[in-house]
């Protein structure tokens, strides 16, 4: 099964093709390092949510900028439900 | 309106922009005997500038193709033949949309703007679309010298370097295929160096800005979209453009162009929106009665447009003649932004990036969320005082009207 963090990854680097995924630093603003603006950033989830199922609520956005916590908050909103 | 005749109708080469005399044929996406809906694509149409995806407007039945693939047709010149569906007698609507082109015939020749905005794409194109690719240079530079573009084809995309390559007396040999997307972005950079210069060359320009407080508009926009699943959400961009278009029909002064010495106000609201390519460059298509959209109808648009750039094709519909131009830097950019002109229009606005500010308020610093908007105005056509007209509508708008619509 693919973890969260490949999920994150491919989401961003299907809006940001140009960008080395692998080569973003986990703990950082990922937005600020590969220049999403809020439309790239709204596309980034909805290819989360296309793999996942999950919406991200907008009051979330605070919990998911960097790769580390965002693959944090997928993983513990898939375990739930989760097998 | 009646089926009094069902005679096939012509469907010519459309004008894809105003400097646009011709456009080649770059892969027919439908034979004779199919039947195509409206709004389906029959036809992908190569510009000096991009790649654009040309659609019919009325259920039809293809009679005929009128041009081959790689042929160069002049705009207005007939590439196919088609029978309307239902008999009515319009044919295919122009390829510009449901616009303000006054279009009578049948034949889909639309928008005669004097200038056509910078649409063009470095787009990574698919591999067995690149085999048989001639950048514009190239071809001009084969037809110049009278070679067989065949002779280039089937290497990879033909660049104006391969043909130089190719015809110079010591290096008989076509260049490497992987120069395509440099190639493609050098004609957009080109097109978009001719046009900033003429702008800035003939038009004089005065800039006016204002801070805008967004204080109202972030507020309600969060509510919004707190409830919102994520293909609703709306983001302050859209807002934006709402009331840039919104704006610019309560200001006409600042909507329309000049034209032979002449300011020529517009009909509609066409506003052409920047959007800044990842990979560099700009693309600015157009969106038609963008004062009639609601926010949601805005955002839904926007989405799609930028969709279609980042894919490297837009549509004929999106390239219509716009009337104002709007450049919104994103939540990444700068805070200011003062734009140049488009000629032959008189004004472009720019946002910023939406910040927090030490504003006053009641008499007191508080911080706010804010955004800077400018106004470049062309002086021949407008003055400070409409411009700050202008510039603050968008504040009323922001607060009120359109909030009201979220």
């Amino acid at each position: 099964m693919t973890n969260a963090r490949d999920i994150v990854l491919a989401a961003i680097g299907r809006i940001a093709p140009e960008v080395d995924t692998a080569a973003l630093a986990p703990d950082v603003d990922f937005r600020e390092e590969a220049e999403l603006d809020s439309m790239d950033f709204l596309g980034v989830l909805a290819a989360v949510q296309e793999a996942t199922g999950i919406d991200v609520p907008e009051s979330d956005y605070p919990r998911i900028v960097t790769i580390d916590r965002f693959s944090d908050y997928l993983t513990a909103r898939l375990q739930p439900s989760g097998a | 309106m009646t089926t009094a005749t069902r005679d096939a109708t012509v469907f010519a080469m459309p004008s894809l922009g105003a400097d646009m005399d011709a456009g080649r044929i770059t892969r027919w996406r439908v034979g004779p005997g199919d039947h195509v809906e409206r709004g389906q694509i029959i036809v992908v149409v190569e510009t000096d500038k991009s790649d654009i995806e040309v659609e019919v407007f009325q259920p039809a039945t293809v009679v005929e193709l009128l041009a081959d693939e790689g042929d160069l047709v002049p705009v207005g010149a007939p590439i196919a033949r088609l029978l309307p569906a239902n008999g009515d007698d319009a044919g295919p609507a122009p390829a510009s949309g449901p616009p303000p082109a006054p279009v009578a015939s049948p034949v889909a020749s639309p928008v005669a703007s004097p200038v056509a905005l910078p649409v063009a794409l470095p787009a990574r194109l698919p591999a067995d679309r690149q085999a048989s690719r001639i950048t514009p240079r190239a071809r001009r530079l084969i037809d110049e010298r009278g070679l067989d573009p065949a002779s280039f084809t089937g290497r990879g995309t033909v660049t104006g370097d391969a043909v130089l390559a190719a015809t110079a007396p010591t290096a008989p040999q076509p260049a490497p295929p992987d120069t395509a997307p440099p190639a493609r972005a050098d004609t957009m950079r080109t097109h978009i160096a001719e046009l900033m210069t003429r702008s800035w060359h003939e038009i004089p320009h005065f800039h006016l800005t204002r801070r805008l407080d967004l204080t109202a508009a972030t507020r309600r926009l969060a509510a919004a979209n707190d409830t919102r699943s994520l293909e609703d959400r709306i983001v302050p961009a859209a807002l934006m453009l709402c009331a840039t278009a919104r704006a610019a029909a309560a200001v006409p002064a600042c909507n329309g162009w000049w034209l032979d010495g002449a300011f020529q106000p517009a009909p509609e609201v066409g506003l052409g929106v920047v959007l800044s390519l990842r990979t560099g460059g700009i693309l600015v298509p157009t969106i038609e009665r963008a004062d009639r959209l609601t926010p949601a109808d805005m955002m839904a648009r926007l989405s799609e447009l930028v969709q279609r750039a980042r894919q490297g094709r837009l549509r004929a519909s999106d390239v219509g003649r716009a009337t104002i131009t709007v450049t919104h830097l994103g939540d990444r950019g700068a805070d200011t932004v003062n734009g140049v002109i488009h000629p032959p229009q008189v004004a472009i606005v720019g946002f910023g990036a939406v910040h927090d500010a030490v504003v006053v308020a009641d008499g007191a610093p508080a911080v706010r969320p804010v955004v800077e908007a400018s106004l470049g105005g062309d002086h021949r056509a407008i003055d400070g005082l409409t411009g700050s007209r202008l510039l603050a509508r968008l504040q009323v708008l922001l607060d009120g009207p359109i909030l009201e619509e979220l």
